[in-house]
């Protein structure tokens, strides 16, 4: 379309309205740009933090070695109590802008033989980190499994409440632990290998000693050691396999085990005083196993004996 | 002409002390100069606002997985010795034979001869049985007792022989176990001892 104007006024207004619709044009079309600039590159690192702001958030399982098991296995044998009392090491690091008085606890009824309690962590301050041991549940010991082994989850919650009373609720957050219940005496349980040292050799173990009368699970023979010991076990190819074994503790001590090089287990609390605890953890299957059992330094020896490497058939 | 000037004495001794004269100046004068003004720093800084702590989170994680359980304690473990037992009268005049009526006092001696690798008896079972010629429990006792490695405690147990009684030998048990035994405890030893009521 061609527009002709004869009048100097009408072509001056006509310019005019040109440039207005020109600039609101223009105008419009920064704004336009400018919020979806922002969209994409400002607005979300605003609303991010309030679109993420969840309060309290679990945030699984998180220890300082590596996170590929994060349940409990346990073996029900021998042992000295009826009741197993669990010892969950937490951390609660609070990035909140307020301080709060936190809480651990069941978040729904546990399953038949457990007790649960609530724990009052008690006050954490602002981007203060606080590790601590939830102590407060327990699990009647069953006395067998006859399918050799069996799961438990117990459903808990953390809570943050305003006041101390912890009766002001701000928020909370809920998760699932896995607890796996091992009987040896079960005929679905298939012993693959067994270390007694009752044979007076160290059947495979590295850098310790076999010790006779002295200290021993099954008489008269155990496995002794300062510091660190390892075997390999032949678990390629098998549907699971688990280890349990006993370990003298001349004192209180952490224990670490590595499986293949990797620090993979390591325990919620000490081994809090001398004598034998007993301990189960599942092995590699894709790959054989190199288990390494690391305790603190010690001028006494530790002991092992009784190693059972079994695989549990469904 | 100059006086003349008797000689001094040789003991008067004349000289001079200093070397130094001084003058006083004129006032000292100022040469015309300028006055100068100039600035020497170069930061302000003004008290802020409380610092702004952004809403975040409060994340709550576990951080281990093992769990260790203390296993059963064997027989071996514990090294406890009872080492002494004594058979009085009530006065600990030592004796052998009582009538009925009389109160006979029993002490004995428990010891841990523990080594570094042996436990420690944590609220052991210590149990004392009075037995008649035909095994009937005529008096129980116990206590619980904590015995550490390497310690020894003293026990006295009193038993007052009924009216009721019947003459013959009669058998001190003392027992130490871990535990009761039909809570799982484990009996670590035993010590008997006779004595007559005629």
């Amino acid at each position: 379309m061609v527009v002709k104007m004869k009048s100097p006024v009408n072509r001056r207004v006509f310019i005019f309205a040109l440039c207005a619709l020109i600039s609101t044009l223009a105008i419009m079309m920064f704004v336009y740009t400018s919020i979806h600039w922002y969209n994409i590159n400002e607005w979300p690192d605003i609303t991010s933090s309030e679109g993420n702001h969840f309060s309290v958030v679990w945030k699984g399982f998180q220890p300082d070695y590596s996170n590929e098991t994060p349940d409990y296995y346990i073996c029900i044998n021998n042992l000295k109590d009826e009741v197993l009392n669990m010892h969950i090491a937490m951390k609660i690091e609070n990035f909140e802008d307020s301080g709060y008085w936190f809480m651990v606890g069941p978040y729904e009824p546990p399953p038949q033989g457990w007790n649960i309690e609530d724990c009052k962590i008690g006050f954490i301050r602002v981007d203060e980190i606080k590790e601590f041991v939830y102590e407060n549940i327990s699990k009647v010991r069953p006395d067998s499994i006859p399918q050799g082994i069996f799961t438990e989850s117990i459903h808990l919650v953390v809570k943050a409440f305003r006041d101390p009373d912890y009766s002001d609720l701000y928020s909370q957050d809920d998760f699932f632990v896995n607890f796996h219940f091992i009987d040896l005496t079960s005929t679905a349980v298939h012993i693959i290998d067994q270390d007694n040292f009752d044979s007076e050799t160290d059947e495979g173990w590295k850098y310790g000693y076999v010790v006779l009368y002295r200290v021993y699970r099954s008489w008269p023979a155990s496995y002794s050691f300062y510091h660190y010991i390892e075997k390999t076990f032949d678990t390629y190819g098998y549907d699971n396999a688990y280890m349990i074994f006993s370990l003298y503790f001349p004192g209180p001590s952490d224990l670490t085990i590595y499986i293949n090089g990797v620090a993979r287990f390591k325990t919620d609390i000490p081994i809090p005083k001398q004598g034998w605890f007993q301990f189960a953890i599942p092995l590699d299957t894709s790959i054989s196993s190199r288990v390494g059992i690391a305790l603190s330094e010690s001028s006494v020896p530790y002991y092992l004996d009784d190693v059972y490497v079994v695989l549990v058939y469904d | 002409m100059t006086n003349e000037v008797a000689a001094l004495p040789d003991n008067a001794k004349v000289s001079r002390t200093r070397n130094l004269q001084f003058f006083e100046l004129v006032p000292p004068i100022h040469p015309p100069g300028n006055a100068y003004l100039s600035r020497t720093e170069n930061l302000q800084f003004f008290e802020m606002t409380s610092s702004f702590h952004p809403p975040g989170d409060a994340y709550a994680s576990r951080t281990r997985n093992l769990q260790g359980f203390e296993m059963t304690p064997l027989l071996y473990q514990y090294k406890i010795e009872i080492i002494e037992i004594d058979i009085t009268d009530e006065y600990g005049n030592p004796a052998n034979k009582f009538a009925k009526g009389e109160t006979i006092q029993i002490k004995f001696v428990i010891m841990n001869l523990g080594d570094a690798e042996s436990l420690p008896l944590n609220q052991g079972l210590v149990c004392l049985e009075v037995l008649d010629q035909l095994s009937t429990v005529m008096f129980l006792g116990y206590t619980f007792v904590d015995l550490p490695k390497q310690s020894s405690k003293e026990f006295v147990f009193g038993f007052t022989i009924p009216p009721t009684a019947m003459d013959g030998i009669y058998t001190i048990k003392i027992m130490v176990y871990t535990d009761w035994p039909m809570k799982g405890g484990i009996g670590l030893t035993i010590e008997e001892a006779e004595f007559i009521v005629a």
